[in-house]
């Protein structure tokens, strides 16, 4: 059995670890470039959300590469993504590959499939090794987590552009490369020591941008050009707040323990949509609320090309933006957009907001 | 004095119109519908959306400008998460009041009860009587014209079962005419019209597709004509539950008929950037050409279509029918 799934952000590590480390063979598709992307679009529905399409990408570069086992996350709406997998299937099928597909449902679905697809995944393996194969998961996502969070606060304030850059590649590396406990930690340690030896320009204090939109496009950069380095290398500090850690807490655990609660994002949304609207609509509005009572300069909110919950977020945030006198600008992506306009649009939001500043001090 | 509530003629109106004008009116209140979609409708609703949103959401917007010309107490725009148990309408159906909250200015006393049943069914009786009770304290009052308004509504499904258009169907309910046969299924073909209600029922939108379908000598069946008990029948056998319920009346349409001998031609109509139509359209169209016995049509419609392009299109895929009977 070799196993694949679908990019999202540094999540390949993650998920490699943990089948790796029991003994399940892994295939990682190669990283998204723009052959991914076209390859997706070709085979895919052409007003399916862009993150299906970059998926199809994925799987069929991992099935040429001998995958033979997809795995991936269902759901069960009202967002498109729960039905992603059915049709995902069709597609590939159609297109002659033989695989298997093994689709993790929301425990909130049905107990007995989850238990029967976890069975298929894996049969025979000794349950302590599990625990201990999620725990190195585990670890390993929320230093990923940190390093990212590290990243995004050094490479607005570094002295060289391009260093925090380097090291972010490099601590990737090193978490990715580690195979136990002690390791990850001292990794961890090791990095933390190279991003304090970033110079950095202590006089300046760099715009702050928050981002929020649908998680896939927030959480990989090919779907979203890369927007995190483009703004750092502005010298804008990026504030996002979607993490993958604290998704599968709400998500899967809390979710499977039926003590989800309404939050702080739900709450500060509720002047404004009152109601889930699958997705990270919500999440959407209710951010933006927060960045601004926080007193960041501006939003971006992103989303794939017709998501249907972001577009109720994009024709609310209007009047967010307007209550709270913070300026949002809203991007849809997909497989059209094109990288100069997108940077143009970005520098010429960032350039706005350096004035407001100004003007302001 | 007798309150006015404005109803939108948009989206689920051809779906629940009868319940709630019956509903409404029982209580003592005035029914106040916007006019029929129109140009001018359109464009007033595509003055205040986003770009992005779907072209019957854009309408739906224009039909409440168009009611704010009227003198209104209250209007009418329910919440309308979920229909059935384990299912949705579609996301933008649950943010529906909160868009026209933010989008459109100086609006009457919105009415706007949740209606989610995709847990359970108990809010029911909560949302008839907070719902009745801004017109009256007289809880026998509330329920029977809900018990009404469900009646009616009965009557307009078995109405529209016989291929009555939902104009039609409402005209016959208000004027109290008696049940006429239907005259319309003379046809020599007969195509099955799959689409969202919204969008098959509204000639301004489908540019009267079924008026010109007939005028081809093609009878309409719409997905309102299949009893529930056999569109479950079929998604049953599907490997994962399709949990917006009207996509899945139209799969459980096209797998029900697709078996049978009744219909010579499929269209399927959506609108630009329909999220569920976007997958479950795609898997119907695969279906249809891995089968391959019927002529297959999808159309997608937005602001943008052009009629005579539309017209040419219709008319090829009738004669395609025509020559695939004569062989």
């Amino acid at each position: 059995m070799k196993v694949t799934f679908p990019h999202l952000g540094n999540l390949y590590i993650v998920l490699a670890a943990f089948f790796e480390n029991l003994g399940i063979d892994v295939v990682i598709p190669p990283p998204v470039t723009k052959k991914t992307i076209e390859l997706g679009s070709m085979y895919s529905p052409e007003f399916a959300c862009f993150p299906l399409k970059i998926n199809v990408g994925n799987f069929i570069e991992a099935l040429e590469k001998g995958a033979d086992t997809i795995v991936m996350a269902g759901g069960v709406g009202p967002c498109r993504f729960g039905y992603y997998s059915q049709v995902q299937k069709e597609i590939l099928e159609d297109l002659g590959y033989k695989f298997d597909m093994i689709i993790f449902e929301p425990p909130r679905g049905n107990m007995k499939t989850i238990i029967y697809e976890i069975n298929k995944l894996f049969k025979g393996k000794n349950i302590k090794k599990i625990v201990k194969s999620a725990k190195i998961a585990w670890l390993k996502a929320c230093a990923i987590e940190k390093i990212e969070s590290q990243a995004l606060y050094y490479r607005a304030r570094e002295k060289n552009k391009g260093t925090t850059t380097r090291i972010y590649k490099s601590a990737l590396n090193l978490i990715s490369e580690s195979s136990n406990e002690e390791t990850i930690n001292a990794n961890v340690e090791k990095i933390n020591k190279y991003f304090k030896s970033i110079e950095l320009d202590m006089n300046y204090s760099p715009l702050k941008i928050g981002l929020v939109g649908e998680i896939y496009t927030l959480l990989e950069p090919s779907s979203n050009m890369n927007i995190e380095n483009i703004l750092g290398d502005l010298g804008v500090e990026v504030i996002k707040s979607i993490k993958l850690t604290e998704w599968a807490n709400t998500n899967i655990i809390l979710d499977m323990l039926r003590i989800r609660r309404p939050d702080n994002c739900t709450f500060a949304a509720k002047p404004y949509l009152n109601y889930f609207v699958g997705g990270h609509g919500v999440e959407s509005v209710g951010e933006t609320v927060i960045y601004a009572q926080k007193g960041l300069d501006g939003v971006i909110h992103l989303a794939p090309f017709t998501c249907m919950p972001e577009i109720i977020a994009q024709s609310i945030l209007y009047k967010v933006s307007k209550d709270k006198q913070i300026p949002v600008m809203t991007v849809m992506l997909d497989e059209h957009s094109a990288e100069t306009g997108f940077r143009t649009r970005v520098e010429a939001f960032v350039d706005l907001l350096n004035q407001k500043k100004e003007a302001i001090s | 004095m007798q309150k006015t509530v404005g109803i939108p003629r948009a989206l689920l109106y051809y779906n629940y119109y009868p319940l709630w004008k019956t509903f409404f009116e029982e209580l003592g209140c005035s029914v106040i519908l916007s006019e029929k979609t129109s140009k001018e409708i359109m464009n007033r609703g595509i003055e205040v959306t986003v770009d992005d949103v779907c072209l019957p959401i854009k309408i739906y917007h224009g039909h409440i400008r168009n009611l704010l010309m009227k003198d209104l107490d209250y209007i009418f725009i329910p919440r309308i998460v979920s229909i059935y148990k384990k299912e949705y309408i579609c996301p933008k159906f649950s943010g529906l009041p909160d868009m026209i909250r933010c989008n459109i200015n100086e609006l009457p006393t919105i009415i706007s009860p949740i209606i989610d049943w995709s847990k359970s069914r108990r809010e029911l009786t909560k949302v008839i009587f907070t719902v009745g009770s801004i017109f009256t304290s007289n809880p026998y009052k509330i329920w029977s014209a809900y018990k009404k308004g469900i009646n009616q509504l009965k009557i307009y499904k078995l109405l529209l079962k016989q291929g009555f258009m939902p104009e039609d169907a409402i005209n016959i309910l208000v004027n109290k005419k008696d049940l006429l046969t239907p005259d319309f299924n003379k046809g020599k073909y007969t195509v099955l019209l799959l689409g969202h209600s919204y969008n098959i029922y509204d000639n301004f939108i489908n540019m009267n597709i079924v008026q010109k379908l007939r005028k081809m000598e093609c009878n309409v069946i719409t997905p309102e004509q299949l009893p529930t008990e056999k569109i479950e029948k079929e998604v049953e056998k599907l490997p994962k539950k399709i949990f917006w319920s009207m996509s899945k009346k139209l799969v459980g349409n096209y797998l029900h008929y697709i078996k049978t001998s009744e219909i010579q031609g499929i269209i399927y109509l959506v609108s630009f950037g329909c999220g569920p139509d976007s997958l479950i359209g795609e898997l119907v169209w695969k279906w249809a050409n891995k089968n391959g016995q019927l002529p297959f049509m999808f159309v997608t419609l937005d602001e943008h279509t052009g009629e005579t392009g539309f017209n040419t299109r219709l008319e090829a895929f009738v004669d395609m029918i025509e020559r695939r009977v004569n062989i």
